[in-house]
């Protein structure tokens, strides 16, 4: 009786203590924790791969689809806002010391005016336009 | 065809699209790009759809199910570039997660098979990028597009193993899910 009772005790306290571990870890198992690992590392070699260079550029680069359409130099450029057309896109830059921006565009989201001002490491891109502004050569 | 056959063939991928559909709208409501503007970072929602439809489905019907979507999204609220992104990214996912899904076990949760899936995602939105933007240099947003499947795609995978303990306890699905058992083992 005894016996049988522990038994059935034993597989019950243990599959318990099994689904309680698992609520505490969201279920997550050891394969989960090492591909998300993985992907921390892919993530910190990718953010150590991107382009290094001066913090200033000398003209900032716009291509639609792939395109050049307009090289702005920077330093000549004078400071405030600059409405251009081009292939149909109508866009409006911030221009400030040397610096450049996204001020308006027509499209959902804006993610492009939210990433702020360019840098040589990031490019801004306005998806729904298949527009870039890179940053290219080197500012004094 | 019977019931069952039209059940499966038709009507339930039918709900799953109109599904999806309504959950992509829905996470463009989502402030998301107020914390993290980064373009093409999505919360993902549709991902939900596909892994229950890799779960409970054949693959092929699945596979359907992501490319009916991707083309009806981009006919009501979208262009041609944004067909290419959602089926570069819809279709790399699937692939992953459906290479992933039979390993699902003691070692692997559902959430880990999401991640890859939202990792696989935006990848393929990348590449998609890459080609239609033409420049490499979309690539600059790799980490954080990486870092950021991450959450996501533990929160969509976590969502789905909430709810699958219901789901599979559903009559209707019951056929499916035994005929799934079968053919993976």
């Amino acid at each position: 009786m005894s016996l049988r009772r522990d038994g059935a005790a034993r597989p019950n306290a243990a599959v318990e203590q099994d689904q309680k571990r698992r609520f505490r870890s969201f279920g997550l198992r050891i394969g989960d924790l090492l591909l998300m690992a993985g992907l921390l590392v892919a993530a910190g070699i990718a953010w150590g791969m991107r382009s290094n260079g001066a913090e200033t550029a000398a003209v900032a680069v716009v291509s639609i689809e792939g395109e050049r359409v307009r090289q702005i130099a920077l330093e000549a450029e004078s400071d405030g806002m600059h409405t251009f057309t081009d292939r149909g896109v109508t866009y409006t830059l911030e221009i400030s010391e040397s610096r450049v921006r996204m001020a308006q565009i027509d499209c959902p989201d804006h993610i492009c005016i939210k990433t702020g001002w360019a840098d040589r490491q990031t490019p801004i891109v306005c998806m729904p336009n298949r527009l870039v502004i890179e940053l290219e050569g080197e500012g004094s | 065809m019977n019931q069952g056959t039209l059940f499966r063939r038709l009507t339930l991928p039918g709900i799953l699209v109109s599904l999806a559909l309504l959950l992509s709208l829905l996470e463009r409501m989502l402030p998301l790009d107020l914390l993290f503007p980064v373009p093409g970072l999505r919360l993902g929602l549709p991902n939900i759809v596909t892994l229950f439809a890799l779960w409970a489905l054949p693959l092929g019907t699945a596979l359907a199910v992501v490319v009916v979507r991707c083309l009806l999204g981009a006919f009501f609220g979208g262009s041609l570039s944004a067909l290419i992104f959602s089926l570069a990214g819809g279709l790399l996912a699937l692939a992953v997660m459906a290479a992933l899904l039979p390993f699902e076990g003691e070692k692997l949760s559902i959430a880990g098979v999401s991640v890859a899936g939202a990792a696989a995602h935006n990848l393929g939105q990348l590449f998609a990028a890459r080609f239609v933007m033409g420049t490499w240099s979309v690539f600059a947003y790799l980490p954080f597009l990486l870092a950021g499947s991450l959450v996501t795609g533990l929160a969509t995978g976590l969502a789905f193993s909430a709810m699958r303990p219901a789901l599979s306890r559903v009559p209707a699905l019951q056929p499916l899910l035994r005929e799934k058992r079968n053919s993976t083992k």
